[in-house]
């Protein structure tokens, strides 16, 4: 023992057991935690996460402490009576961080997320990881990759190990990024193989309502619904054989951006005015019910079972190049934003002073009710005048998820042989390729259809004007590619205070290529990266794990608190591989399976399928945490009583006791 | 919302516009026509109905408490001019002038000004109102809490309070108030109903109209049979558990429990500071006359878990009742072991003055008792690690009431010293001194042990319910850092950084810790888990109480240095 003996004399180590030490380490400890709470509140939990909590230098003062912690009893050994309660204390913080530093080090916590009918097993975790496959080694390495709130630049990154194995490299790491999607000519090779597509961009005007822009993409977006007008895309000629639809998340603009942009970048909301009125009509155009627009927004009018409430005035409904111009005179075109509620569901509808019965997405004549917006200086504006479908925004965006298939809603929701449609009909494929004239553009045969009745046809170029053969609307093709391929492009944006955090981006290229051969990952990607003859797939995002059993989700449910919307509980019937007992997992209801426990933590009801998310757990620290909480408090107690007069004053008559 | 709820609002509106009618025709004063409605009101015979179930907020309860919320949110009060919520309650949906009472209370004095009205005119009309330009002033507030912008400014919030006042008067008014909380939601299995037991609205029809017309005999035994029909109507399982409950709510809203608590508490700590105890400083009797408060104050917590059956420790308002009960409880411990009446006194002159506090201010402490968010039903573990962290602030109020006084004595005293002899002073100081921390020392070290226990507790209910033990939360990062400093001030007191004094006046500046793990992060920070607990309010009250602590702790040690250096010289 005569090393310890030394030890205890090393003055180096008495300083690091003393008291001197610890008090400073507890204040800095208190204080840089308080700033992570205050950098948490004005920002959100990833970003204190990693400016503070899990950075590497918290990591050592949390080491520091814990040596302090240790070295403090260590120091006092052998031990006196006296020493008992001050031991199993700083022993039991010991073990209680040994048991911290297992959990983070060797445990798991990610989320599962399994759709109802369906089963997972795949655990993402909030690790970020690059993925890259060889499809000519048929080989799968993974990066881990340590988030950063900087841009840094392939030097700072030192992805050397990646570079070796792989023949990649990583030149750039921007934090937070917007994603943006252009189109562009497509290479000869990509018209060959079916890749391309044709996309058309095009504004339909009016005097009333200004201009709405709009876009339509051979495979995933081949009709929009603007008012009761159908436009679509039709591809003429060309060898384009139906290629792999891109997946594409984000659109140009899609008609409900444009209802968004109506509703929210009202910079001042309108005054209701004196004297207006809200006549709801059956879908006839039979009056149902009339009231003032001062009680209707108020309170909600309920007629055959759904519910009509008021959301918003606007004086100037007008969109123009997708945006909301609000210097319109009052009462340039007065319109009530209005909400039908039926059965849960929810629906928004227009309904504009001038133009009585022109419906923005149908959902009224779903509904079977219509709404009429009147004001006394207008006066009722009889519906024969309303103007056939007037441009507005229409509902036919194919909802993201749905990869473009469904168009579902357009066609249904196109009114019968009254409503009019126009097709552009494009020439694309290898043809297009050939005779492309770069000065002239690539003509678009535009056909204008009354219900299946072919009205006119024009050939049009570019930026010409034409003039629709009803309500005398304009047409304006702003811009063609017939054989596009998308771009996707990053842009850097800010972090948003108490927003959630963008997403984060990184520049991949082959190290034998050129720097600009490259392609930008945003977290979630997988992309392809081509260099010379070799092809890397390539994956950046969240890491996961696979869990060696799967969960089927049979059932999710949700119980809310009676006559409110608040939940009370929810809970997910599951079964572990798909067969035995069905199990009940809810909230402080977690199952334990082979090691891992899942938590009820989320879910997802509404747009898209019902899914339940669960937390999923492996801790090996956890039993270590738990005695080191036990021995930690055992001791506290201990030193409690020690030190109390009561204990004194006993150990002193026992002592005179046996003196 | 549906069709029937609708239609049946529909026949109640013409109540309300018969008021109307009656109250545009009238243009006397506005005092002379509460008199009237007061007049009107008190005859009408609440303790007969005042049981009857409701729905509002997921939970059953009595009318009595459903008026209670209700005219608190308008008026500010629960009650006016002796009479009580349920008569003020039905007083409005019955009487002709109701819109015509300046009973809405705008709180905010500037948006009074704002509105056209004076400053000095707490309460307006809903007339009043209707016809100011509030609708204007709060519609931008109205459209950022539509797109879940947070960020609105005091002003918007101020208007959106008041609209939401002029709202729900409209709705007592109307009647839709009280036909939305009557129509209670489907039993198990009966198809799900959107408008009241034909029955039970029926009978309150009849009652209502009993009222109108004036006649309050007929009214009381209606009241009483529409409460025997209601309490028998089909209803979810969840709420038939709580019909037998409803009057014993009625009777502890009635009772005051806590009122009565903190007023012996003020009268036995009162006469322990004075020279009126010297008879008996020592003597342990005196814990039986604290016992009598200290009953009641249990009565009340325990009421208040018998009627919602999960201990009330979920809301600011619980956990300040739960606290005042720590104070009392290691207060009189500390008495026992250290037998000096005058701290219990000042000990339980602070428990009194945290129920006032709690009781005074419903507004912001809401004492409600709706229940919880999903993730803190029936769950062991939350209920001990909530009490455990609170019963802890509870030893850390004694040692900063401990504190507080000694530094204020500090300063008196060292005032009063120019004028004796120093050295005098500085050997009687010293006593005081070591006998004052001794008990501040004790107490810390009984909160340290709670805190900290609390803390792991939390840790294991946040593994149990989460699956993971500690995940930097601000609540319980703050609980943390309350912790440490606690631990830094046993630890230099250990070292000798911290002598008697020194202890005396660190422990009022860690109970800042402690203000902000407890109030801060719910009211100021307003992020992360524990956001169910979230509330706004009283930072005010809380920033003032902020400042005199530091001001006080400056002049304390600033007296306290120039005496020091004094004696020496």
């Amino acid at each position: 023992m005569k090393w310890f003996t030394r030890l205890k004399n090393n003055r180096f180590f008495q300083f690091i057991a003393s008291v001197k030490m610890a008090v400073p380490l507890m204040v800095a400890l208190a204080l840089i935690v308080a700033v992570g709470t205050v950098i948490e509140s004005r920002y959100n939990a990833q970003v204190a996460g990693l400016l503070v909590y899990r950075s590497g230098w918290f990591e050592w003062l949390l080491i520091l402490l814990g040596v302090n912690v240790l070295a403090s009893a260590l120091i006092r050994f052998p031990y006196q009576q006296k020493h008992l309660g001050f031991v199993i204390t700083h022993l039991g913080l010991v073990v209680l961080l040994i048991g911290a530093v297992m959990t983070s080090e060797l445990g798991l916590d990610g989320s599962l997320r399994v759709v109802e009918g369906q089963q997972n097993h795949i655990v993402a975790v909030s690790e970020m990881s690059l993925k890259v496959a060889d499809a000519q080694k048929g080989t799968v390495k993974s990066y881990l990759f340590k988030r950063s709130l900087e841009p840094l630049n392939g030097k700072q990154l030192g992805f050397d190990k990646l570079r070796k194995e792989t023949g990649l490299v990583l030149d750039r790491f921007l934090p937070f990024v917007a994603r943006e999607q252009s189109f562009a000519s497509a290479p000869p090779e990509a018209v060959l193989t079916g890749a391309a597509d044709a996309v058309i961009e095009f504004t339909l005007g009016s005097s009333t309502f200004g201009n709405a822009r709009e876009w339509l993409h051979s495979k995933e977006r081949p009709e929009a619904q603007i008012g009761p007008t159908l436009l679509k895309v039709v591809v003429d000629t060309g060898k384009t054989k139906p290629g792999k639809p891109v997946r594409k998340k984000i659109p140009m603009h899609s008609a409900e951006s444009l209802i968004d942009q109506i509703t929210t970048s009202a910079a001042a909301p309108a005054a209701v005015r004196e004297g207006a009125e809200v006549v709801i009509r059956d879908a006839q155009g039979a009056e149902l019910k009339r009231v003032a627009l001062t009680s209707f927004r108020k309170k909600p009018v309920t007629i055959n079972q759904v519910k009509i409430s008021f959301s918003k005035v606007f004086e100037q409904a007008l969109v123009v190049e997708g945006k909301l111009v609000d210097k319109g005179e009052r009462g340039a075109n007065p319109a009530l934003e209005v909400k039908f509620e039926k059965g849960g569901k929810v629906t928004r509808e227009f309904a504009f002073a001038k133009y009585p019965g022109f419906s923005m997405n149908q959902a009224g004549s779903a509904i079977g009710l219509r709404v009429d917006y009147v004001l006394p200086e207008l006066g009722e504006v009889a519906t024969a005048a309303m103007p056939q479908g007037h441009p507005a925004v229409g509902a036919a965006a194919p909802e993201p998820g749905h990869e473009g298939h469904d168009h579902g809603p357009t066609s249904q929701n196109a009114p019968n042989g009254e409503s009019g449609r126009i097709e552009f009909h494009v020439l694309a494929g290898q043809n297009a390729h050939d005779d492309h004239d770069e000065k002239a553009g690539t003509p678009v045969r535009l056909e204008f259809y009354k219900g299946d009745k072919l009205l006119s046809k024009k050939n049009v170029r570019v930026g010409e004007s034409t003039e629709t053969p009803w309500m005398g609307m304009t047409l304006v093709v702003d811009s063609l590619i017939p054989n596009a391929v998308a771009v996707d492009q990053v842009r850097p944006v800010d972090m948003i205070p108490r927003g959630s955090l963008p997403d984060s981006a990184i520049y991949v290229r082959a190290e034998a290529g050129q720097a600009k051969e490259g392609v930008w990952l945003v977290e979630g990607d997988y992309k392809t990266l081509r260099s010379g003859d070799q092809s890397y797939e390539l994956y950046y995002g969240v890491d996961s794990v696979e869990l060696p059993f799967h969960i089927f989700l049979q059932k999710f449910e949700k119980v809310d608190y009676p006559g409110t919307e608040t939940p009370m509980s929810f809970q997910s019937t599951v079964q572990v591989n798909g067969e035995g007992n069905p199990i009940l997992i809810k909230m402080n209801e977690p199952l334990k399976v082979a090691g891992y426990t899942l938590y009820q933590s989320s879910y997802e009801i509404g747009n898209g399928p019902t899914a339940s998310i669960f937390s999923v757990n492996k801790d090996p620290g956890r039993s270590v945490k738990y005695l080191g909480s036990l021995i930690l408090c055992l001791g506290i107690v201990l030193f409690s009583i020690m030190k109390s007069e009561w204990f004194r004053n006993r150990q002193k008559t026992a002592k005179e006791g046996a003196r | 919302m549906s069709l029937g709820r609708i239609s049946g609002f529909l026949l109640w509106v013409s109540i309300g516009a018969a008021a109307l009618n009656a109250s545009a025709k009238s243009a006397f004063a506005s005092e002379q026509s509460f008199e009237a409605f007061k007049l009107f009101a008190e005859r009408i015979p609440s303790a007969s109905i005042a049981d009857l179930p409701l729905q509002s907020h997921g939970r059953l309860k009595p009318l009595d408490s459903f008026a209670r919320e209700a005219i608190l949110y308008v008026t500010g009060k629960y009650s006016k001019s002796g009479l009580d919520a349920v008569q003020i309650y039905l007083g409005l949906m019955v009487s002709d002038q109701a819109a015509q009472l300046d009973l809405i209370n705008i709180r905010d004095p500037e948006l009074r000004v704002a509105l056209g009205f004076s400053k000095k005119d707490r309460h307006l009309s809903l007339q009043a109102l209707e016809a100011s330009k509030l609708q204007e002033l709060a519609a931008p507030g109205m459209q950022k809490q539509e797109r879940n912008d947070r960020n609105l400014t005091p002003r918007e919030k101020s208007a959106m309070e008041a609209i939401q006042q002029v709202w729900l008067m409209r709705g007592i008014l109307s009647g839709r108030h009280l036909l939305e909380a009557l129509t209670l939601p489907a039993a198990a299995g009966a198809p799900s109903a959107n408008k009241p037991d034909p029955a039970v609205y029926a009978k309150t029809q009849e009652f209502l109209k009993a009222l109108a017309n004036g006649e309050q005999d007929k009214a009381a035994p209606l009241g009483r049979e529409l409460v025997r029909i209601a309490k028998t109507q089909p209803m979810p399982p969840l709420f038939e558990q709580s019909v037998d409950k409803l009057g014993a709510e009625v009777w502890f809203n009635k009772a005051h429990l806590f009122r009565w608590a903190a007023i012996l508490y003020l009268v036995l700590g009162l006469v322990l500071v004075t020279p009126l105890a010297k008879g008996f400083r020592k003597s342990p009797k005196i814990l039986l006359f604290a016992a009598v408060p200290f009953l009641l104050h249990i009565a009340g917590f325990g009421m208040r878990v018998y009627i919602t059956s999960v201990a009330p420790v979920t809301n600011m308002y619980g956990t300040m009742i739960w606290v005042a009960f720590g104070v009392v409880l290691f207060g009189s411990f500390l008495f026992l072991s250290y037998r000096n009446a005058f701290i219990y006194g000042v000990i339980l002159l602070g428990a009194s003055l945290t129920l006032f506090l709690t009781e005074s201010l419903p507004l912001v402490l809401s004492p409600d008792l709706d229940p919880i968010v999903a993730v803190l039903r029936s769950n062991f573990w939350l209920t001990i690690h909530v009490l455990t962290i609170t019963i802890s602030y509870a030893a850390f109020t004694i040692g900063m009431l401990l504190g507080n006084f000694a530094l204020v004595r500090a300063i008196v005293r060292g005032l009063k010293t120019r004028k004796r002899g120093a050295v005098e002073a500085s050997a009687k100081d010293d006593k005081f001194y070591t006998e004052y921390a001794m008990i501040t020392y004790r107490a810390t070290q009984i909160g340290v042990f709670f805190l900290t226990a609390g803390i792991i507790l939390g840790g294991i209910w946040a593994d149990y319910s989460w699956g993971r033990f500690w995940g930097w939360d601000p609540k319980e990062t703050w609980s943390l850092i309350a912790d440490l400093g606690y631990l830094a001030i046993l630890h230099a007191r250990y070292l000798g950084w911290l002598g008697p004094f020194g202890l005396l006046a660190s422990s009022p500046v860690a109970y800042l810790l402690v203000v902000m793990a407890w109030y801060g992060v719910n009211f100021i920070l307003a992020s992360g888990l524990h956001s169910y607990g979230f509330s706004s309010g009283g930072a005010f009250a809380v920033t003032a109480f902020v400042a005199v602590q530091l001001v006080l702790l400056a002049v304390a040690l600033a007296v306290h240095n120039w005496n020091k250096s004094k004696a020496k010289s």
